[in-house]
């Protein structure tokens, strides 16, 4: 206890309670001074104390030695550093306003060559802490400078990739989730090798939290363990889970089963008495514990679909074909086959898992064949497959086409609406000017009613739409409707997200 | 109107939007009991939801209005008094001239005197309006005030006698009344500084482990002053002029005017604002000159939301001429004339700074040995490193000589971005033992924290 804790401890207990205050014992000046000081009127020479020892501890203060290694200097970094204003976009964002832009703001930073500048790296860096999936973007503007700060502290670790296997040692289930996903961008199969090590160890429901972690960065490394381990797993959520990832392989040793399974399901050829080729479905007529081990439910589930169970069966074993495969057997075009299944037997089974398998393989030109089906039908789930399965430019010519070749309102009712807004790339300016040209004509009818179908549309759009069409379509769009309030209020939020957009990209290249 | 007030003033000077919404709405005529005005000074009454009208009173001063409202709204200014102020510029004749009301004459009275102890700010005041002065009543009161002071002060002391018998462990139960208390009789006994100093120490008790230090630390200062005061003649001229600015003698821009200044090419080093009582921003402004390497502080006030009257941008030079307030270290100070506008420092050109730790320790030991009472030290630092060990932070000069941060700075992993575990040049604010970081100078960049 040094002499002026002495102090403290006596003057916060008060002179009342301890009349006889400690003197001083050292040589310095302080204490000299100190000793003058008259001892019968404690209260002053607390008080006195109270100047003196800080006073005299400041004056003699030496900043110490300190030789300690310092962590090694940052490398330079070339990147240009971005504005003021962009700065102000990003925590505009990271605060929770129009955080859902914020993935097209790092996509334009990376894509401008920028880097974040040093003000806001420390947020940067902990907001991405809560985000593994958008740890890769982020990655791209950090520059050198975020890089080496994210290795200059424990918390920001996950960035460096330093210390994966210590964080997966000490952390919990989410913390090993978190680093899973990431890690699975970098290093696939370590993370896959780190899952196998806890595999046995773990619960049926941990297994299957880590298991789905394998989908992003899947691919024919992880097959051996998917077929030989998971699939035999005691929880059939678990094995439905791997049957499901494995059907994704093309290669894998499960979806060669299927496909030899769903190829002796279809024929095509003309029957006796048509005109022309018609696909053909022949219902399985057995279940085996074989399928149920490749994922093949045996039971529909009544209340969500009618289904007999042997057509169920054929939709399940169809969906994990690829489309390819058909028309390579057949020497036929997807469009062709879609017409020839439409005429056939069965019909919607085949075309509902041909879509399904078109979204899950992404194939472009079976896509394009099974469209207008599911737009018709009003199959949003088998669309929203079919538009990702698109490249962005068959998108735009489809997309293009369909609102040139129908001039209705562009409303619930109208076939591209949907598509549309299933189309989440910045669009093209002809593209977005051909979607405001058809409101424009419906709004300056005098009675258009814009449906709640335009006005959820006008949400995506705000962020499909390229803000170079801000000034058209604040142009058509404010003009006098009869949409009420409520369409006015989305009128006013679709202008103000795409000015924000604009704003911001603009103030990336400042 | 004899001051230029303006509908600006009066949203600038309402304490939030809602006030100033529902204050327009007062600023009808119609609505008021009387109305009047004498010279700068405004008034009326009003019906309240009591059975008497609520008297308001509004003296009209751009920089420092007061005010009095008999409502029991807790908004200070209320809308009473902001709708007063609005119907100035909406309404004008509704506010005939007029001898005031005895309840306005006693509260102009009262304000002037409590305008008298707040902290003064420079001020400019229209060239050749000077009254004749009476200088037989100027030194009446000034050996008034001296008088008072010095009660004051005798009473202070036995205040902190009784709070060392009784011991700080006792000040943990008190409420601000405690404080505020005492800091009252210091206003009324004309030492607002000692009042000032008082009232903040309200804040200190259990707000960390080391408060009793803290407070014991800040109640040693108060009786340093009761002691300097006591043998005040006795002193140097320059800790007499020290001891009196601490206790709340003030200077106004005329008294400093003529006194010699300091011309040299201020670089504005860095710039904090702190919220003072009723909705009074202090700005404080380091400027470092470049020839002399003295250091200056600049300290304005300003009401809510309106700008400081002197445009000072941190990062930039100023050429002028500054008259310091006389003091026993001198620091605060006036531009007494600005020669040109701002300029940017150069790429190249780096903010001025002491080369090593040491150096900058030694020009504060130095200081602190011509005042005591030195609480903030403006210290530029040359070529230091921030450095983490787990949960300390350190600057690291050229020399590996440290200096400790303060924790509550917030832009530490910020700092540390910037140098990029390369020197770069700091400016900030030293209490003695950790240094406030406000301003960097990293690969020909300013910034601000």
């Amino acid at each position: 206890m040094s002499y002026w804790d002495e102090i403290v401890s006596a003057a916060l207990l008060g002179t009342a309670r301890m009349p006889a205050i400690p003197q001083p014992a050292g040589d310095d000046a302080a204490s000299a001074l100190l000793a003058a000081l008259d001892p019968a009127d404690p209260e002053a020479f607390l008080l006195s104390a109270a100047v003196a020892l800080p006073v005299h501890r400041r004056a003699g203060l030496v900043p110490a030695l300190d030789t300690r290694p310092i962590p090694e200097a940052c490398p330079p970094d070339d990147l240009p550093r971005l504005g003021e204003r962009a700065a102000r976009h990003m925590e505009h964002m990271l605060g929770g306003q129009r955080l859902d832009v914020f993935p097209e703001w790092l996509r334009a930073v990376a894509a401008a060559g920028k880097r974040v500048s040093e003000k806001m790296l420390p947020t940067l860096l902990d907001f991405g802490r809560a985000r593994p999936e958008m740890r890769r973007a982020i990655l791209g503007v950090l520059g050198e400078r975020g890089r080496w700060l994210a290795a200059q502290d424990a918390k920001w670790d996950y960035w460096t990739g330093r210390n994966v296997d210590k964080a997966w040692q000490e952390g919990d289930v989410d913390a090993r989730l978190t680093l899973l996903t990431w890690l699975r961008e970098d290093d696939p199969n370590h993370a896959r090798e780190l899952l196998v090590s806890i595999w046995p160890k773990e619960e049926a429901n941990e297994r299957y939290k880590y298991l789905a972690k394998l989908e992003a960065g899947l691919s024919m490394a992880d097959e051996p363990f998917l077929e030989e381990t998971a699939l035999d797993d005691d929880s059939r959520r678990v094995r439905q889970l791997t049957a499901r990832l494995l059907s994704w392989l093309p290669e894998s040793r499960l979806s060669k089963r299927m496909l030899q399974r769903a190829d002796a399901l279809l024929t095509y050829e003309i029957p006796p008495g048509q005109p022309s080729e018609q696909v053909t479905l022949h219902l399985p007529t057995h279940y085996d514990r074989t399928m149920e081990r490749d994922g093949v439910v045996k039971k529909p589930k009544h209340h969500v679909r009618d289904i007999e169970e042997p057509a169920w069966w054929a939709l399940q074993m169809l969906q994990v074909a690829p489309p390819g495969y058909w028309s390579q057997k057949w020497g036929a075009s997807p469009g062709a086959l879609v017409e020839a299944a439409r005429l056939g037997f069965h019909r919607d089974i085949i075309l509902e898992a041909w879509s399904f398998a078109a979204g899950q393989h992404r194939d472009g030109a079976w896509a394009a064949a099974l469209l207008p089906r599911a737009i018709k039908q009003g199959d949003n789930t088998g669309l929203f497959g079919l538009m990702g399965a698109l490249s962005v430019e068959q998108r735009e010519t489809i997309l293009m086409g369909m609102l040139q070749a129908n001039r209705k309102p562009l409303r619930g009712s109208h076939p591209a609406l949907m598509p549309l807004r299933l189309s989440p790339h910045v669009w093209s300016e002809e593209l977005a000017l051909e979607v405001l040209d058809n409101w424009r004509r419906y709004l300056e009818r005098g009675n258009a009613r814009p449906d709640p179908d335009m006005r959820e549309a006008l949400k995506g759009f705000a962020h499909y739409m390229p803000p170079s069409v801000y000034d058209y379509a604040k142009d058509v769009l404010t003009t006098e409707s009869s949409g009420g309030r409520i369409w006015d209020n989305a009128v006013t939020e679709f202008l103000l997200l795409l000015q924000f957009r604009r704003e911001m990209l603009e103030a990336i290249d400042e | 109107m004899a001051v230029n007030w303006t509908t600006e003033h009066t949203l600038a000077f309402a304490p939030d939007q809602q006030v100033a919404d529902s204050g327009k709405q007062l600023a009808d005529a119609r609505q008021w009991q009387s109305l009047g005005r004498a010279g700068d000074t405004l008034w009326g009454t009003i019906k309240g939801s009591g059975s008497n009208p609520y008297q308001v009173s509004l003296a009209l001063d751009p920089s420092r209005p007061a005010f009095k409202c008999t409502c029991l709204s807790r908004k200070k200014p209320c809308k009473h008094v902001v709708g007063l102020a609005f119907l100035l510029n909406d309404d004008p004749a509704a506010l005939a001239e007029q001898e005031p009301p005895p309840w306005v004459a006693d509260w102009l009275d009262q304000a002037g005197r409590q305008r008298a102890r707040q902290p003064a700010q420079p001020q400019q005041k229209p060239a050749g309006g000077k009254k004749p002065v009476d200088e037989a009543a100027q030194a009446r009161r000034a050996a008034e005030r001296e008088a008072k002071v010095g009660a004051g002060l005798e009473e202070l002391e036995v205040w902190l006698r009784d709070l060392l018998y009784n011991g700080l462990a006792s000040v943990q139960s008190k409420d601000y009344g405690f404080w505020d208390g005492i800091a009252r009789r210091m206003v009324d006994a004309q030492a607002p500084g000692l009042a000032a100093r008082l009232r903040t120490m309200a804040d200190i008790p259990g707000s960390d482990k080391d408060w009793p230090a803290r407070l014991l630390e800040q109640l040693g200062q108060l009786y340093l002053l009761i002691a300097a005061y006591k043998r005040i003649d006795a002193l140097p001229p320059g800790l007499q002029a020290e001891a009196r600015a601490q206790i709340g003698w003030t200077w106004n821009r005329e008294e400093l005017l003529p006194r010699p200044g300091v011309r040299d090419r201020w670089v504005v080093m860095g710039q904090r604002v702190e919220d003072a009582e009723n909705n009074l921003h202090a700005r404080y402004t380091w400027l470092w000159g470049k020839t002399t390497g003295k250091a200056a502080l600049i300290l304005e006030f300003a009401y809510g939301g309106r700008a400081f009257e002197t445009p000072l941008m941190p990062g930039k030079v100023i050429d002028a001429e500054l008259v310091y307030y006389p003091g026993a270290y001198p620091l605060r100070a006036i531009i007494k004339q600005q020669r040109g506008a701002a300029v940017g420092l150069q790429p190249g050109e780096r903010l001025p700074g002491y080369a090593t730790a040491a150096e900058a320790v030694e020009a504060y030991a130095a200081a602190l040995a011509c005042t005591p009472w030195l609480d903030r030290f403006p210290m530029a630092l040359r070529a230091v490193r921030p450095v983490r060990y787990s949960s300390t932070w350190v600057l690291r000069d050229s020399a590996d000589r440290r200096l400790h941060l303060v924790s509550h700075f917030e832009d530490k992993w910020y700092l540390v971005a910037l140098s990029g575990g390369r020197p770069l040049d700091l400016f900030g604010e030293w209490d003695g033992e950790r240094l406030h970081p406000l301003s960097a100078w990293a690969e020909d960049r300013f910034v601000e924290f």
